[in-house]
C-alpha cells in the first residue's frame, strides 16, 4: 500500500463531496467572488497600460493648506576661492574672470555671478531670438560676466562675443551699430558710447557693456572696462588684407568699412564681400570679394552681372570693366575681376570717375598682396 | 497518473502560460494585445494627460472698442487708465474677489531702459488698479525667462514693482509645468505650459513691450505668451511665424496692454543700447491682440502695413482680426 502511494505523482482520484449540504451563503459568496475576479480581469484588460501616477499625487489645495511661509535667510552669493592657495602663495585669492582681464574688477567692483560661456548650441539660453543674427557672422562663443559695485547698488554686464575673425566681429557690429553715434578708437578697440555703457569691437570680439543706470559712475566704469579690453591681448588680431587696403591705402575710416558674410546684394550665392565708402557725402562704395580660384571669381562675376540685369541694363564694357545702369534710379554698377579678386563699385552717381577709382583700388589690393607675399 | 494524462496536463499548463505571455507581451498591433495603441511605453512610466486652460476673455461692454489707444495723455498711469477706459474700463473686466494673473515680458536680465522687457512702472500701476479699484483678491505676476528667472525679475525691476504694488511673483521651476492641449495649434497642440500660477485664476492680462525682433520682425502682445512655454521651446525659432500664430490661440486673455512708452526700434529682442529705444507717448489696451499688434507694428514700430506673416496666420487660426480700421479709439490729451 505504502509502495503504491509513493508511485503516485498526482492524486488521480475523483473528487468526492462528503458534505450533505452547501449553504446558500456559501453559494452566494462563491458567486460573488467569481464575479469579482471576472470583473477584475475585465477592468485589468480595459485599463491596458494606462496608468497615471499623477492621480496619486497630493492635490495642490492640500499642499497649499499645509505649506508655510519660507523666511529662511539665504547667504548672498560670494565668489569661491580656494583658501589653500592663499596659504601656499601668501597672496590674496585671484578672482576667476574667465577670458576677461582681471582689471575689469578695478575700482572696487566685483563679479555678481560666475563667468558664463555660451556656444552655438546654448546661445539661445542667453539671447533667445537674437542668436541667429550672430550665427550669420560666424559666431564661435559668448562670454558673459555681470559686475556689481562695492555698494552693491549698481550693476554692469559685459558680453563678449567671440566671432572667430575680425571681419565677423566687424560685420555684426556694423549690422547693429547706430550710425548716428560717434565712433571712437582706443588702441585696438573701435566702439561707441551709449547712455549705459559702450558697444564695439576689439580684435575678433564684439562686446556690449551695459549698466543698470544712466549715471556717471556706470559711464566711467564702462569706459574703464572698454580701455581694459582694448589694451588686453584679446584685441590682438591680424587684419584682413582688404581691410588694410581700405583703411591704410585708401584712407577709408573704420565706420565706412563693412563686411557682409551672407546674402550680399540680397543674393544667396554672394558671400564674403567687403565694402568701403570713399566719400562721406555720397553712397558710392567699393566692393571686393576674394574667391578661392580664378574660375570661381569668373563665375561669381558672371552671376552678379546676370542677376543684376533684372534691374539694370548694360551700358559698356571696356578694359575688363562691365558697367550697368539702373533702370529707374540714376545710378551705375561697375564690376571687374583681376585673378581671383572680384571688385567694383555700386551706387555710382552720374559723372563719377569710377574707372580711376577702381584702378586705384585694384592697384592697392595687388600692392598689399605682393607685400604680403614678400 | 498515466502518460496520456501527464501529456494532457503539461499541454494545458503550457497553453495557459503561452496565452498569458502572449497577451501581456504582444506588441500593440497584434490581435488580443493589452497594450495601448495610442500610448506606447511601460505601464509604470509616468505619463501626463494634457490639460486644457479656460477662456479668460470677457465680452466688451456696449459702445466700447476693441483697441483703446491713449496718446499724449499725461503720466503713464493716466495713459494706462485711459487706454483701458477705451475698451470699457477696468472695472468691467476685473470683478471684486478675482484672482488675476498679469504676464509681463521678463525674458532677459536687462534693465528697463533698454526696452527688452516690460516697463515696471506701467506694471506697478496696473497691479494697483486691479487691487485697489477692482478689489481683486490677488494679483500674480509670472514669466518663464530664457535666463535665470531670479536675475531677470531683479534686473528688469519687475519683482520690485510687483511687490511694491502688492502683487506676488511666481517663478518657474521644474514642477510648475503641465502638458497643455491647444486645439488648432500647429506646433504646440500638446506642449509644456507654465501652469502653476494659473491655478484658480479668474482673469489673465498680458503686459508687453513693443520691440523689434530679429526673426519675426516684431515682438508685441502675442509673442509675449511665448514666456509661458516650457520644454525645448527654442526649436520653435525654426518656424517663428508658426509658433507666434499658435500663441494667439494658446491663451484667450481678458485683455492685453501694449506699452508703447519705450519702443525698441532695432536690435531686438535683446537690445543693449538705450539709443535703440524710442520714447513714445502711447499705451494701448486691447481685447483683440492681433488687431493691437497690427496697429502697434504700423504706428509704434513705424513699419507700414507689411505686417509680419504671423498676424495673418493668427487670424486664420482664430486668434483675432488683423484689420483694426474702425475698431480703435484714440484718446488724446
Amino acid at each position: 500500500m505504502a509502495k503504491a502511494k509513493h508511485k503516485k505523482i498526482f492524486n488521480n482520484q475523483k473528487r468526492k463531496v462528503y458534505r450533505k449540504r452547501i449553504s446558500m451563503r456559501e453559494v452566494g459568496f462563491s458567486a460573488f467572488f467569481i464575479g469579482f475576479v471576472i470583473l477584475m480581469g475585465v477592468w485589468f484588460a480595459m485599463r491596458k497600460d494606462d496608468f497615471d501616477p499623477g492621480e496619486r499625487d497630493i492635490t495642490m489645495a492640500m499642499m497649499v493648506a499645509d505649506s508655510v511661509t519660507d523666511n529662511l535667510y539665504r547667504t548672498p552669493f560670494e565668489q569661491w576661492a580656494d583658501p589653500a592657495m592663499a596659504a601656499v602663495t601668501g597672496a590674496a585669492p585671484v578672482p576667476q574672470v574667465g577670458i576677461f582681464p582681471p582689471a575689469i574688477l578695478d575700482d572696487g567692483w566685483k563679479t555678481a555671478a560666475r563667468v558664463k560661456e555660451y556656444d552655438k548650441v546654448n546661445l539661445f539660453e542667453k539671447i533667445n531670438g537674437g542668436a541667429p543674427q550672430y550665427f550669420q557672422f560666424g559666431f564661435v562663443a559668448m562670454h558673459y560676466v555681470p559686475l556689481t559695485n562695492a555698494e552693491g547698488d549698481l550693476d554692469l554686464s559685459i558680453e563678449m562675443y567671440d566671432m572667430g575673425l575680425f571681419q565677423h566681429a566687424m560685420g555684426i557690429y556694423a549690422a547693429q551699430r547706430d550710425d548716428s553715434k560717434k565712433l571712437e578708437r582706443l588702441k585696438d578697440a573701435y566702439f561707441h558710447k551709449t547712455d549705459v555703457g559702450a558697444i564695439g569691437v576689439t580684435g575678433q570680439y564684439y562686446f556690449k557693456i551695459y549698466g543698470s543706470e544712466e549715471n556717471q559712475i556706470v559711464q566711467e566704469k564702462s569706459m574703464q572696462v572698454t580701455a581694459t579690453l582694448a589694451e588686453s591681448a584679446l584685441g590682438a588680431t591680424e587684419y584682413p588684407p582688404v581691410y588694410s587696403v581700405f583703411e591704410g591705402k585708401l584712407g577709408i575710416p573704420f565706420e565706412r568699412i563693412a563686411y557682409e558674410k551672407v546674402d550680399v546684394f540680397q543674393y544667396d550665392f554672394a558671400k564674403d564681400f567687403w565694402f568701403g565708402r570713399p566719400d562721406t557725402d555720397s553712397d558710392v562704395r567699393y566692393f571686393v570679394h576674394t574667391a578661392e580660384s580664378d574660375e570661381a571669381a569668373i563665375a561669381m562675376m558672371q552671376q552678379l552681372i546676370d542677376s543684376n540685369l533684372e534691374e539694370y541694363e548694360r551700358v559698356s564694357e571696356e578694359r575688363g570693366v562691365t558697367v550697368l545702369k539702373h533702370q529707374f534710379l540714376d545710378e551705375f554698377f561697375a564690376i571687374s575681376r583681376e585673378g581671383a579678386v572680384v571688385y567694383g563699385m555700386d551706387a555710382i552717381p552720374e559723372g563719377y570717375d569710377h574707372m580711376d577709382a577702381m584702378g586705384k583700388l585694384i592697384t592697392a589690393i595687388y600692392g598689399a598682396m605682393s607685400n604680403e607675399e614678400a | 497518473m498515466d502518460r496520456r494524462q501527464f501529456i494532457r496536463r503539461i499541454a494545458t499548463a503550457g497553453g495557459v502560460t503561452s496565452a498569458v505571455g502572449y497577451v501581456s507581451l504582444a506588441p500593440e498591433n497584434w490581435p488580443g494585445s493589452i497594450r495601448d495603441k495610442n500610448k506606447p511605453g511601460l505601464r509604470s512610466m509616468p505619463r501626463h494627460t494634457p490639460d486644457t486652460i479656460q477662456d479668460f476673455s470677457v465680452a466688451k461692454p456696449a459702445g466700447a472698442v476693441d483697441v483703446g489707444i491713449a496718446r499724449k495723455a499725461g503720466t503713464p498711469k493716466v495713459k494706462l487708465r485711459r487706454a483701458i477706459d477705451g475698451i470699457g474700463g477696468i472695472e468691467h473686466y476685473i470683478k471684486p474677489g478675482d484672482i488675476v494673473l498679469v504676464k509681463p515680458n521678463v525674458a532677459f536680465d536687462r534693465s528697463p531702459n533698454l526696452g527688452a522687457t516690460s516697463d515696471p512702472e506701467i506694471l506697478q500701476h496696473l497691479i494697483e488698479m486691479i487691487l485697489v479699484d477692482c478689489r481683486a483678491q490677488e494679483v500674480r505676476v509670472c514669466d518663464n525667462p530664457i535666463e535665470s528667472p531670479q536675475d531677470c525679475f531683479a534686473k528688469s525691476k519687475i519683482r520690485q514693482a510687483t511687490e511694491m504694488a502688492g502683487g506676488r511673483v511666481y517663478l518657474p521651476d521644474s514642477n510648475a509645468f503641465k502638458m497643455l492641449h491647444t486645439p488648432g495649434a500647429s506646433l504646440i497642440e500638446e506642449w509644456w505650459f507654465f501652469h502653476r500660477p494659473f491655478t484658480n485664476v479668474d482673469k489673465v492680462i498680458g503686459l508687453s513691450p513693443v520691440k523689434d525682433h530679429n526673426l519675426c520682425n516684431a515682438s508685441m502682445a502675442i509673442k509675449n505668451w511665448y514666456g509661458l512655454l516650457g520644454g525645448t521651446r527654442n526649436q520653435f525659432h525654426q518656424d517663428i511665424h508658426g509658433i507666434v500664430s499658435d500663441l494667439s490661440i494658446l491663451i484667450k486673455p481678458t485683455f492685453v496692454v501694449l506699452d508703447g512708452t519705450k519702443v525698441l526700434m532695432q536690435n531686438g529682442p535683446t537690445g543693449g543700447d538705450p539709443s535703440n529705444v524710442k520714447k513714445n507717448d502711447c499705451v494701448i489696451a486691447s481685447v483683440d491682440q492681433v488687431a493691437s499688434d497690427a496697429w502697434a507694428f504700423e504706428h509704434l514700430l513705424e513699419r507700414g502695413r507689411e505686417y509680419p506673416e504671423y498676424l495673418a496666420m493668427a487670424e486664420s487660426k482664430g486668434g483675432g482680426k488683423v484689420d483694426w480700421d474702425g475698431r480703435t479709439k484714440e484718446i488724446l490729451g
